[in-house]
């Protein structure tokens, strides 16, 4: 007989805490900012250090120097030597990690709640104190080399997506990804890496996100003994060249390649950031929720009842700079291309035309709702406010973010698709399997 | 599963689950079929309603059917151009191959296509059975009204379960390098060896064995592949465990130029502590690492409902997190070199590789 029941019950009250997202902030007397996102029944607590400095903000010939840096930082400050950071918070059954995008670098510590101040103090020290040798950096340029071999080097649609990305943005930084390029990682050196690190790496660059069972009463002064004697820097603007109008022209790509499998089909938009514009923003975040899932009606007309895609999706980027917002169509290798296309095309014009679909629209915020009742079991909810604050959702608005979305309403979402659509794609990008690609001229003059 | 039932389409199920703020997600693997509920705790009654509707009152159309067949073959076709796909189909072609956990990825698609719907409903009546059930539950819940549901469907269900279950396989070597060509840069690397079962009485010992190989930065195996030659970005040492399969593997991805390099450096670092043993202060942080993050991976009532699970299925007590800290707790320097000694013979490694 395997017919058991295992029971773990009544140690939770989740209901009792279902709207607490309740974030508090400070500031040091040196600049670094200090949020707080209490949950009381964590065992472990979460610290972001967020620095702002991302690859977009790297030198032309150094692309990824700022994820370079990031991996430097493990290797040891005055305090903590080599090798010393990850036995520490090995032994108190902690760990951490980074990742580097194109507008931030932030570094992240996970351990048992009663430890928080061990992470603190490795963070302050490596803030002020890091050592950068040539002993170190060797293998970890390596290393670095490996990592965007195991990424995209592997990747079957790797040159697509690089040459995609670049043709997003033929000017501005965010055109290559955060890794670089190899011949950007073999550019990186000590002396610019320590140069990069003295720039950026100062308390009034940094915002510090620690969420635990503590408030900010218990956490602050333990921030401020570890942090407020770094003496803040006055720091570079980050100055990043804007896109240009495209006047109305599509770059289109296609690859015959014989890694994939099915066709795949990117038609990317320009998209402002709107993430400092919460109400803008989460407009955004619905178009978004409206088009995609298996019972909106983008997926039963397209997908279940003509079967012209396997798949299709709709999705918003945004930095601290405008991205793009895209819609990707997955065939398989029998599927007609340019009726997926007409027909996504067709469905578009009549949301345009007609207005976004009020259920799709209202499901999609229903879900968004739903997700508070779980807001306090477990991490998950409270990292992922961590992250919408720091890519530059307002503070102010996380506790008023269920009353925000509720108010949103659908023509306010439409107003995103005609804001979106008001201008021709600026990509499409077409991956066929070898042999399905349609027979271009130029092909026949191929040796 | 959840597509449509007796009396309602799958927009109507999503609609019922988004109205009482309920979710149910289906998942399996070689050895189990899960179902994932969660819901707010005062919603138990809906949640129940909804699994049981789809538990007995499945419905399964042809229609249906052969769009999702038509999803999981161009999925899976596509993930068969990722080099690790590829050192699955490797390893299962010469370790798995007389045993269901071999089958490879083109025999599924074969047989995808020949499933019929009567075929799942005949998968239900045979393997969701009393006898063939665990049920996990977190949360604030009130047990007597959670007793009352979970009966409700236990007793609903048919109570036999007659299907024999596959023999043990083993690595049965040759103790040889297999490779295979594959168009990308870096070559993916893993090294196997004939594992242990859970309950053998080295078992833990051997878990912390394959952390102190492993574990980032510190462990002798990243220690010397990553942070000194920069050969690879990650290194992976552990024990993969599954119903009637265990092994010991270690895995890691290369640049093709330094594939004899890292595979050196891996089996000198083995020979290593065969003769010399892991050091005792490794030791001691892999321990208290081991039990910290075991204390953290009880944060939410998923990652507890899931742990219940599976000491079910490997048929642990209900109190087995008490057990772990004290075996854990307990083992000294001595016992992990001499399990690391007993059963894994740095010699007998089956080493694939794919790449250029």
């Amino acid at each position: 007989m395997r017919h058991i029941l295992t029971l773990l019950v009544g140690i939770f009250t989740i209901g009792s805490l279902c709207s607490a997202v309740i974030p508090q902030k400070a500031t040091l007397s040196n600049g670094m900012k200090v949020i707080v996102f209490q949950n009381p029944l964590l065992p472990s607590v979460n610290i972001f250090t967020n620095y702002d400095i991302g690859t977009a903000d790297d030198p032309a010939e150094m692309v990824g120097v700022s994820h370079m840096l990031e991996h430097m930082m493990f290797k040891g400050s005055s305090k903590y030597p080599k090798g010393d950071i990850d036995t520490i918070l090995n032994s108190c059954g902690g760990t951490c990690n980074a990742h580097t995008n194109f507008d931030h670098t932030v570094y992240t510590f996970s351990l048992p709640a009663e430890h928080l101040d061990i992470a603190l103090d490795i963070e302050a020290d490596r803030m002020e104190n890091l050592n950068i040798t040539e002993e170190e950096f060797k293998p970890e340029q390596k290393v670095v080399m490996e990592e965007r071999q195991m990424r995209l080097g592997n990747h079957p649609f790797r040159t697509s997506a690089e040459i995609c990305q670049r043709a997003l943005y033929t000017a501005h930084p965010y055109g290559i990804f955060p890794i670089g390029y190899e011949a950007h990682i073999k550019a990186y050196t000590t002396e610019a890496l320590i140069a990069h690190y003295k720039k950026w790496y100062v308390p009034n660059n940094a915002t510090i996100v620690v969420m635990g069972p503590y408030d900010l009463a218990y956490v602050l002064p333990k921030i401020e003994k570890c942090f407020s004697s770094i003496s803040s820097k006055e720091l570079p603007e980050r100055t990043r060249i804007t896109e240009p109008d495209r006047d109305g022209l599509t770059t289109t790509i296609e690859q015959e390649n014989p890694r994939a499998e099915n066709i795949y089909i990117s038609i990317s938009y320009r998209a402002p950031t709107l993430i400092t514009k919460p109400e803008a923003y989460l407009a955004m975040n619905m178009l978004e929720g409206a088009l995609n899932g298996s019972d909106r009606v983008l997926y039963q007309k397209m997908v279940k009842e003509k079967r012209l895609a396997l798949g299709v999706s709709g999705s918003y980027d945004c930095g601290k700079d405008d991205m793009d917002f895209t819609f990707t169509l997955i065939l398989s290798p029998d599927m007609n291309v340019d009726a997926a296309e007409k027909f996504l095309f067709e469905q578009l014009a009549v949301f345009l035309k007609k207005g976004l679909v009020e259920k799709d629209f209202n499901n999609a915020k229903q879900e968004q709702l739903n997700a508070f009742a779980f807001a306090m079991d477990g991490e998950a909810f409270l990292v992922s406010m961590a992250n919408s604050v720091l890519d530059g959702f307002p503070l102010e608005a996380v506790s008023k973010y269920e009353d925000i979305l509720k108010a949103i309403t659908v023509q306010q979402s439409h107003e995103m698709l005609r804001m979106v659509l008001s201008k021709p794609p600026i990509v499409i990008s077409r991956n066929y399997p070898k042999g399905k690609m349609p027979k271009r001229i130029y092909q026949k003059v191929l040796v | 599963m959840g597509e449509t039932t007796q009396s309602r389409s799958r927009t109507q199920l999503q609609a019922y689950a988004r109205e009482h703020n309920v979710h149910v997600v289906f998942g399996s693997n070689d050895d189990n079929f899960t179902i994932t509920g969660k819901c707010p705790s005062h919603k138990l009654t809906e949640l129940f309603a909804l699994i049981r509707d789809i538990l007995f009152h499945s419905r399964f159309h042809d229609s249906d059917l052969t769009r999702f067949k038509n999803e999981m073959i161009a999925g899976t076709l596509q993930a068969m151009q990722s080099p690790e796909t590829q050192l699955s189909e490797l390893v299962k072609s010469v370790v798995l191959k007389n045993h269901p956990y071999g089958t490879l990825q083109k025999t599924y698609l074969a047989s995808l296509k020949n499933i019929s719907t009567a075929d799942l409903s005949a998968y239900m009546k045979t393997h969701f059975t009393q006898e063939n059930l665990i049920i996990s539950a977190c949360g604030d819940i009130d047990e007597a009204a959670l007793a009352a549901q979970v009966s409700d469907v236990i007793t609903t269900l048919p109570k036999t379960f007659k299907v024999s279950l596959s023999a043990t396989a083993h690595v049965t070597g040759p103790y040889q390098k297999h490779t295979q060509t594959f168009p990308v840069p870096q070559t993916v690397i893993r090294l196997l060896h004939e594992g242990i079962d859970a309950h053998h009485p080295d078992f833990f010992a051997l878990q912390i064995a394959m952390n102190c190989l492993s574990e980032h930065s510190i462990g002798l195996l990243s220690k010397n592949v990553r942070v000194e030659k920069g050969l690879a970005y990650g290194i992976g040492a552990g024990l993969a465990m599954s119903d009637h399969y265990n092994t010991f593997n270690i895995v890691t991805s290369t640049h093709t130029e330094s594939v004899e390099q890292a595979l050196a450096a891996i089996k000198g670092t083995l020979a290593d502590i065969y003769k010399n043993g892991f050091p005792a202060d490794l030791v001691e942080v892999i321990k208290k690492s081991f039990l910290g993050n075991y204390k953290r991976s009880f944060s939410s009532t998923g990652n507890i409902a899931a742990r219940l699970t599976n000491y079910q299925l490997d048929d642990r007590p209900v109190d087995f997190h008490n057990i772990i800290i004290e075996k854990i707790s307990s083992l000294t320097v001595d016992d992990i070199n001499k399990a690391f000694k007993k059963f894994l013979k740095p010699d007998q490694f089956v080493i694939f590789t794919v790449g250029q």
